[in-house]
């Protein structure tokens, strides 16, 4: 019995802090120190997000997510191909170093106005500046990892027959696997900044869209609202990644 | 992109030959742009010449529009970095030392680390209009986790052993964080900052680009509405180069400071 009303206590150590957060949200929202739309009662917003969910959040949160996963789907490919050859092709290296080196250290979002200018305001220029942002960490690390194959594990394959490209597949690549997640885990975040951000600026629909709209018109317990989607968004991603780490890389010792 | 210790190399043929060659890709990429656009298979209207950019970017310098904007964009990045970094540190620190510390900020605080901070602008544009404190605040909460966690995971770390050597030789409490705590968490700190740092550029360029009366972001996209596509370029370049020398910088200063650490170099 007592180990039980540890494992509560513990429990409750391990978020009261939040509900003490809420608490205070709630009692400085109502009463009345701060004006209405700078901070609305968290009640109040929780009551808009459930109104506006199915009509307004979802359809914008589902724009958002499908640019940022479209565009981080084509960075993984994209950076994954040019770590793998850069770490093994000395011709592949000595064309994109110099390009990683330059583009890895560019705010992606400088270049907003320029995909506007090429792409224009659709969806195109947001996925596309959404893989550009997350293409050179990813490239960094595959990069990172398959140049720092053990050496040993390689000649023991060569050694015992195995051709050239199963030593691509059952070599370098497993071994290089656990930092391309690593360059992923980093990119994902990324991409939901980037999309979320050039939906910001450039409009267009989606949860950046949503929030800067209600601020413009201060709309706060929407502007919450939207904060609050990107927010658990972002949380559910990164669990997501995680689950599906520990899945493909069991065999990996963390 | 490997960072080795490399003793300064003497200037030999050889070795401004081989520079030479790592900088061919890039010099290739820019040669094609220039041939591109100048023979007009590009517009310029959609891709300036490279070497419009460049004019812009030396008028730029010179009439120094970009100086003017470049430090307001530095005043409100660094302001946002160094009040993350002070209570990122200070958090971090007290976080590792005292458990009700941790208890209370350890959920928060995995709570809001994979939300994008950029989306509290608009939040900020409410609380303090459009304004620097705006800016810094929310550049402020995007270098503030990056700070914290680094510094954790740097003071638990701490060998035991060295805590254990110091006490035995009599170190007082006291000293005992000055002396091995704090130098031992140092590297983990500039790590830190290393992250930080291109964070605070990051938002400083959101912010400014979402809504601002000035900086290089309000430069930018000011120079993008009215069509001056050479030297939004320009502007974006001369940015771009800035954050890089940024993080070369911060790089060499850190190694120098942290020279006694045998793994400076992996910084």
């Amino acid at each position: 019995m007592t180990s039980l009303m540890k494992k509560v206590f513990n429990l409750f150590t391990s978020f009261y802090s939040l509900i003490v957060v809420i608490i205070v949200w709630e009692i400085i929202g109502r009463s009345g120190i701060v004006p209405f739309f700078f901070l609305p009662p968290i009640s109040t917003i929780a009551y808009t997000f459930i109104n506006i969910a199915s009509d307004s959040l979802l359809p914008h949160a589902l724009l958002t997510i499908y640019r940022a996963l479209a565009g981080f789907a084509l960075a993984a490919i994209i950076g994954i191909l040019m770590g793998l050859s850069m770490a093994r092709i000395k011709l592949a290296h000595w064309f994109f170093d110099p390009i990683v080196a330059l583009g890895l250290p560019i705010p992606p979002m400088t270049l907003v106005p320029i995909f506007i200018l090429w792409f224009g305001i659709g969806n195109e220029p947001k996925i596309l500046l959404v893989t550009f942002g997350c293409v050179f960490p990813i490239a960094v690390s595959t990069y990172n990892g398959a140049r720092n194959v053990n050496s040993l594990l390689i000649w023991s394959a060569k050694m015992m027959g195995t051709d050239d490209r199963r030593i691509w597949w059952k070599v370098i690549i497993p071994a290089a696997l656990p930092f391309i997640f690593n360059g992923l885990q980093v990119a994902l975040p990324i991409s939901l900044v980037v999309a979320f951000v050039f939906e910001m600026v450039a409009g267009g629909g989606g949860l950046g869209f949503l929030e800067i709209y209600s601020a413009r018109f201060f709309k706060a317990p929407e502007l919450f609202s939207a904060l609050f989607a990107i927010m658990i968004i972002g949380f559910i991603f990164d669990k997501i990644f995680q689950k599906i780490r520990s899945k493909v890389l069991h065999w990996a010792q963390r | 992109m490997e960072r080795k210790i490399t003793a300064s190399s003497p200037l030999t043929f050889f070795n401004i030959l081989r520079s030479l060659s790592k900088a061919i890709p890039i010099l290739l990429i820019l040669a094609i742009w220039e041939g591109v656009t100048q023979i007009g298979l590009i517009s310029t209207q959609i891709l300036p010449t490279f070497s419009s950019i460049l004019r812009a970017a030396i008028d730029l310098i010179y009439s120094g529009i970009v100086v003017h904007h470049l430090l307001i964009s530095l005043y409100r990045a660094f302001g946002g970095l160094a009040v993350g970094i002070l209570i990122g540190v200070i958090l971090g620190f007290g976080m590792a030392v005292k458990k009700q510390v941790k208890n209370f900020f350890d959920p928060i605080v995995t709570l809001t680390y994979p939300i994008p901070k950029v989306a509290l602008v608009p939040l900020t544009m409410v609380w303090l209009g459009v304004t620097d404190q705006a800016a810094i605040f929310v550049i402020f909460l995007a270098c503030l986790l990056p700070m914290i966690v680094n510094t954790y995971n740097g003071a638990r770390s701490v060998d035991q052993v060295l805590i254990w050597s110091a006490m035995s030789l009599g170190t007082r409490e006291r000293d005992l964080f000055r002396k091995i705590i704090l130098p031992a968490t140092m590297p983990y700190i500039f790590n830190g900052i290393r992250v930080a740092l291109p964070f605070s550029f990051i938002v400083v360029i959101s912010v400014e680009l979402v809504a601002s009366k000035a900086g290089v972001g309000y430069l930018i996209s000011g120079y993008g509405g009215l069509g001056i596509y050479d030297y939004m370029f320009a502007t974006i370049l001369i940015f771009i180069i800035f954050s890089f020398a940024a993080d070369r910088i911060a790089v060499r200063l850190m190694r120098r400071i942290l020279h006694w650490y045998e793994e400076a170099g992996a910084l």
